[in-house]
């Protein structure tokens, strides 16, 4: 067995790879550039989009190097990323935690192609009715976890 | 002999499942019926399980969730304490509610399928997996080996990378940053894989009534193998190391402890079950399993729960090496994989189907009429996972609370539905 530090060193798992995606939303702030903290909160999706938030943290992405970190409260996070279609009783802790955000901040929603055709959450509330604030990118065929660092680094104003 | 998977428990002969008020018991002496019954969790089945609260000089009530970093979900803990030590544990999974049962009535066959998919997402296959057998049973449907054998597969792969995720979470609960590096890389390896030979990487969409929704390669079988050991034995690697590190084992060792008395009143089964030295797997009823190691350990805590996931592991990357193997001979003696009996589809009645999901036994009960759901049930093993929660968390302290969640494998999804 090799000792730990040399094991992890023999290992390269960063990809390389590039997250472009067509979009045309502008950076929210300059201030974003180097570093942006995000906050995903769970609204009612299937639970593969809270398995897929794990999953961006897997080193095959490396987000640190890209100065993406994830924050353990919407205090201190720069961009809430709103996972799935809300149930009713969801909106109003949603609502909630968008207040607590410090400014600037952008908001982040992702949904499966199901969520759209009303499978995954039947009865659940369309987040474009909730009129929430500084709503800068709505994911509505989200696939895997490239979908999100596309978006974030386009919110970073970063083409990698 | 199916053994109880219902709240009721310890009736060796019957398979139980609730319903509102209602007890749904099938054996072979009495066969199927519905029984009327008052049992505590079977009100509570859909608001959450709510423990005897504690009130007292210096108790309150610490509610975790539904927006913490500690716990993704949006579900809610209400931890009773004075400071240290959990006196009473309520869950609420309310706020995860989506009736899902609900809106599967009137569905075709294959939308019900996506819904039951839509249940837990980690879980998909398993959920769409009992449900086709639910359907097939009340359209007496017979399916192909094949089928038998890539449904195996799949169903295999779920539960390799749920317990992959299980003990990455563990070991990140316990600050063992190297190695959940490492474990989150098996892991999207894992995700990856799915979606190259299933098209999803949780395993949606692929399975359906009688056959599957996509041609499947089975010459791809053989890459799926290969990749799939090399995952496994970087696996190993870590889990050895994972044994030897003192700081991991003393988290987990005697934390959220569950014997085999509890854990079978309360109804729980697959890893907690089996954990508790209770040899119980659905997959030993299955003949297609044969041979199957059914993995167990006897101290019931979070580490034997750990040791139950890891063993089971290594045993679904064999299971599936097998398959691949079975299914090209199936394939090199011109055995026909059958294209299942379409006109079928159109027809009534009811059935009932289970599949041993990554967390223990999963049942859906299902009444058709002409080809449409008339009635859903979904018996689902995360609803008995936080019934063990709240039981083996009782006297725990605070810290023990991310080493005892985790291991059990339970997730709001699954039992909010």
């Amino acid at each position: 067995m090799k000792w730990w530090p040399f094991y992890g060193l023999t290992r390269r798992l960063t990809e390389r790879t590039r997250y472009a995606k067509d979009m045309t939303f502008p950076s929210a702030s300059r201030i974003f550039r180097k570093s942006l903290h995000i906050y995903p909160i769970d609204v009612g999706n299937a639970n593969d989009l809270n398995f897929d938030m794990r999953a961006l943290q897997a080193p095959q992405y490396n987000i640190h190097r890209f100065g993406i970190f994830f924050a353990d409260v919407p205090r201190h996070a720069d961009v809430l990323l709103v996972l799935g279609r809300p149930t009713e009783k969801m909106v109003p802790v949603l609502l909630e935690t968008v207040n607590q955000m410090p400014g600037p901040y952008s908001i982040v929603s992702i949904e499966s192609e199901r969520d759209r055709r009303d499978i995954e959450s039947p009865g659940g509330v369309d987040i474009d009715n909730l009129q929430l604030p500084n709503l800068v990118a709505h994911i509505t065929d989200y696939h895997e976890p490239r979908d999100i660092i596309a978006v974030l680094l386009n919110l970073m104003g970063k083409v990698n | 002999m199916i053994r109880a998977v219902g709240i009721a428990g310890g009736d060796q002969d019957k398979l139980m499942l609730h319903d509102g008020k209602k007890v749904w018991t099938t054996s072979e002496k009495s066969g199927d019926e519905w029984i009327t019954g008052q049992l505590k969790l079977v009100a509570d089945r859909d608001t959450g399980i709510r423990g005897q609260e504690v009130f007292g000089d210096g108790v309150f009530d610490f509610r975790y969730g539904p927006v913490t970093g500690g716990i993704i979900e949006s579900g809610a803990y209400h931890l009773f304490t004075y400071g240290e030590r959990i006196l009473c544990v309520n869950v609420d999974w309310s706020y995860k509610r989506r009736n899902l049962e609900s809106s599967a009535i009137g569905l075709g066959l294959q939308d019900a399928l996506n819904v039951a998919e839509s249940v837990c997402g980690n879980f998909a296959f398993s959920h769409s997996l009992a449900m086709s057998r639910a359907i097939e049973s009340a359209l007496s449907i017979e399916i192909s080996p094949q089928l038998r054998k890539v449904r195996i597969i799949a169903l295999e792969l779920e539960r390799v990378y749920n317990h992959i995720y299980v003990i990455s979470q563990l070991a990140s609960a316990a600050a063992q940053k190297v190695m959940v590096s490492h474990l989150q890389a098996i892991y999207e390896d894992l995700l990856r894989l799915n979606n190259d030979f299933f098209g999803s990487r949780f395993l949606r969409g692929f399975n359906g009534i009688s056959g599957t929704t996509r041609p499947f390669n089975d010459e791809a079988l053989i890459h799926l193998s290969r990749r799939l050991g090399n995952l496994s034995d970087r696996f190993e690697y870590l889990y050895e190391r994972a044994l030897e590190s003192e700081n991991f084992m003393d988290r987990l060792h005697d934390t959220a402890t569950l014997d085999s008395d509890k854990a079978e009143k309360i109804g729980v089964t697959g890893p907690t079950l089996r954990a508790t030295g209770v040899r119980e797997d659905f997959r030993l009823q299955d003949p297609d399993y044969e041979g199957l190691r059914c993995a167990t350990s006897q101290m019931g805590d979070s580490l034997a729960r750990m040791e139950v996931r890891a063993e089971e592991v290594f045993e679904s990357v064999e299971i599936i090496s097998d398959m691949s193997g079975e299914l090209k001979e199936l394939r090199d003696s011109g055995i026909a994989p059958g294209a299942g009996n379409k006109s079928a589809l159109d027809g009534s009645g009811s059935g009932i189907g289970y599949c041993e999901s990554p967390s223990g036994l999963l049942a859906y009960i299902v009444e058709l009429q002409r080809g449409k759901i008339s009635s859903v049930y979904a018996a689902t093993p995360s609803i008995f996972g936080f019934k063990a929660i709240t039981e083996s968390l009782l006297g725990n302290i605070f810290t023990d609370f991310p080493f005892a969640v985790e291991s059990f494998g339970a997730y709001f999804a699954d039992a909010a539905r």
